[in-house]
């Protein structure tokens, strides 16, 4: 089972997506525990998408799909430079306070919260294309996976 | 976002319910900027009550850094009490425990941070909510 939709590249589109994540679990009767970190997830891929690539008026389109305890989702960006979110610096969490910066976070979070993360980018149409999957299987040591990218910096 | 407020003595528990995420931040931030900021009246500390949190994004750790940061520099505490599963999950990989004093509970926060706090506990509390 697969549900796809286009969001408008504005922060006023996460409302709707959170809206349509809910309405997709229900509907394929996937584990709503899973819910909190695939919102998570969408929303700090998303916001990077609005945040770097203004100069796009194309939609972002939003794909579910149910599978084996869990959900895959894809997010595909059109009319954009690369950037590769499996392979952007990490913020160094370790430091003491004083010397972190507030943000920065979401990428940091993503990585390390969903079972597998993916990116891929075709110069033709310049569509970016981010791939992740969430499921109640134990997660994978390396959590992330990447196949091709670019260079750029992100939340 | 509703975001509850109670006084204990030289303490002020901040409650908020629901999502802290990119649409709720900027209220959570309006609410804790004055008691943050130095005053006259600033609180010499501040818990936040994370009890009825249920997911909190990037966005909601930037504020919850910067009023880290602010509480620091003035030489005041700040804590967190109550987080949920999903929610301590976050902090933890984001190593917030090195940001703010998490507790699991408010009156052993309380107790941590002030005498005087901990004693105006149980009493009749001043509260407002936004």
């Amino acid at each position: 089972m697969t549900e796809s939709r286009a969001f408008e590249r504005s922060f006023d589109s996460l409302a709707g997506i959170v809206a349509f994540t809910a309405e997709f679990f229900a509907r394929a009767g996937i584990d709503a525990s899973l819910r909190p970190v695939v919102d998570l997830a969408l929303e700090e891929l998303f916001t990077n998408m609005v945040k770097y690539s203004r100069a796009s008026g194309a939609d972002v389109d939003i794909a579910l799909t149910a599978i084996r305890q869990g959900v895959e989702v894809t997010l595909t960006d059109h009319d954009v430079a690369a950037f590769d979110v499996t392979r952007a610096p990490d913020v160094d969490v370790t430091l003491p306070i004083e010397q972190r910066r507030p943000g920065g976070l979401g990428l940091h979070l993503v990585r390390r919260m969903l079972d597998a993360i993916e990116y891929d980018y075709a110069e033709e149409g310049r569509r970016s294309r981010i791939t992740f999957r969430k499921t109640l299987a134990e997660r994978p040591a390396s959590g992330a996976t990447a196949t091709t990218g670019g260079e750029g910096a992100g939340d | 976002m509703e975001v509850a407020r109670r006084r204990f003595a030289d303490v002020v528990v901040v409650a908020p319910v629901g999502r802290l995420d990119h649409g709720s931040a900027d209220e959570l931030e309006r609410v804790l900027r004055p008691l943050v900021e130095p005053s006259g009246d600033a609180p010499a500390g501040l818990v936040l009550d994370f009890g009825r949190v249920d997911y909190v994004s990037s966005v909601g750790l930037r504020v919850l850094m910067i009023a880290a940061k602010e509480m620091r520099r003035r030489g005041a505490r700040i804590a967190v009490v109550g987080l949920q599963p999903v929610v301590a999950e976050i902090f933890a990989i984001s190593r917030f425990h090195s940001v703010l004093d998490v507790f699991d509970a408010l009156p052993t926060a309380l107790k941590a941070i002030s005498a005087a706090a901990a004693a105006a506990y149980g009493s009749p509390a001043v509260s407002t909510s936004t």
